[in-house]
């Protein structure tokens, strides 16, 4: 016996792309255009989701969730402002920073999402940001190394440097492979031809040069920073020559797993 | 820091940087490079010495 109590849908010369209807033992033509099967999506109780256009439908708690989330930067802000929030003189720039940040993401969230787009999926992570070298006004041509940092959380990170110094600053990179190692080594890295260092002194190390107001993603360049995956990381720096004017930024952008 | 740091902040923080692509900068507490190099500039300027700093040792002298 069958294991569906009912004929094929037929074509001319066979049988036809169809589906079984649900709860019945009948079968419907299956629909499509454009090379593809034509779906509809539906919830745990077999209702199908609304389209509006050709946009998810946003659903109310998700965009409540962000207004919640907004008006607790809003009321953080607030504490601040009024005093009953207490930061630190040294930190309060910096939380006012993240907050405005935030709260300038969460609006434009909201705001896209008026105007019709989905809400976009992260099924998992977030962002984090290290300053490394946080407007450094360089005075001579020794090494300098940064705050070490915890990477091991990370998926992938950019670099970002910004230097206004009238000198070339050669960077290097150190990290530790894993959390037995007691610190950071300089990486070297297959260059095409042979391995280079980035150990920085006047010829080796990443080269840095003056990028005014701009900020150079040293990942574009240095493809290999892509695959790193390490404990720990920090950065070293050293000008080519005595800068007299101007200062370096390091920051990196990180996605967490 | 020196002792003319706090001054060189405020004159730091009058100051408009204008960049080589024509953009224009106010100096703010929140532009760090620009205040920063702002104030390197003040010591400059005063013949002031000074030695390697960075946008955080500036907070103290920031209203």
């Amino acid at each position: 016996m069958a294991d569906i109590n009912a004929r094929l849908l037929q074509a001319i010369d066979g049988s036809a792309p169809q589906h079984k209807v649900r709860g019945q033992n009948r079968f419907e033509f299956s629909e499509g255009s454009d090379r593809t099967l034509h779906v509809k999506i539906a919830g745990k109780n077999g209702n199908p989701l609304d389209f509006e256009g050709d946009k998810f439908p946003v659903e109310d708690k998700q965009l409540q969730s962000v207004i919640n989330e907004l008006n607790k930067v809003k009321s953080e802000l607030e504490s601040i402002k009024n005093g009953t929030l207490k930061v630190k003189n040294d930190q309060l720039i910096d939380k006012i920073d993240a907050l405005l940040a935030k709260q300038q993401s969460l609006e434009d969230k909201i705001n896209s999402v008026m105007q019709g787009n989905a809400f976009r999926t992260q099924l998992t992570g977030s962002y984090t940001e290290y300053k490394f070298f946080d407007a450094l006004a360089l005075t001579d041509t020794g090494r300098v190394l940064s705050q070490v940092y915890d990477i091991s959380n990370l998926s992938k990170f950019y670099l970002y440097v910004r230097s206004t110094l009238d000198a070339e600053v050669r960077l290097g990179i150190r990290v530790t492979a894993n959390k037995n190692e007691p610190s950071t080594n300089a990486v070297m890295f297959w260059n095409g031809q042979q391995y280079e260092h980035t150990f920085p002194t006047n010829n080796t190390g990443l080269p840095i040069p003056n990028t005014q107001n701009a900020w150079i993603l040293l990942n574009s360049r240095y493809k290999w920073l892509n695959d790193i995956i390490a404990d720990r990381m920090a950065i070293q720096l050293m000008a080519t020559q005595v800068p007299t004017t101007g200062s370096i930024s390091v920051y990196l952008v990180g996605r967490k797993y | 820091m020196p002792v003319e740091t706090k001054q060189a902040v405020e004159w730091a923080l009058s100051q408009t940087v204008v960049y080589s692509n024509g953009e224009e900068i106010e100096v703010t507490k929140h532009t760090k490079t620009e205040l920063v190099d702002m104030v390197r500039e003040y010591f400059n300027n005063y013949n002031i010495e000074y030695s390697t700093f960075s946008y955080d040792d500036l907070i103290p002298y920031i209203d």
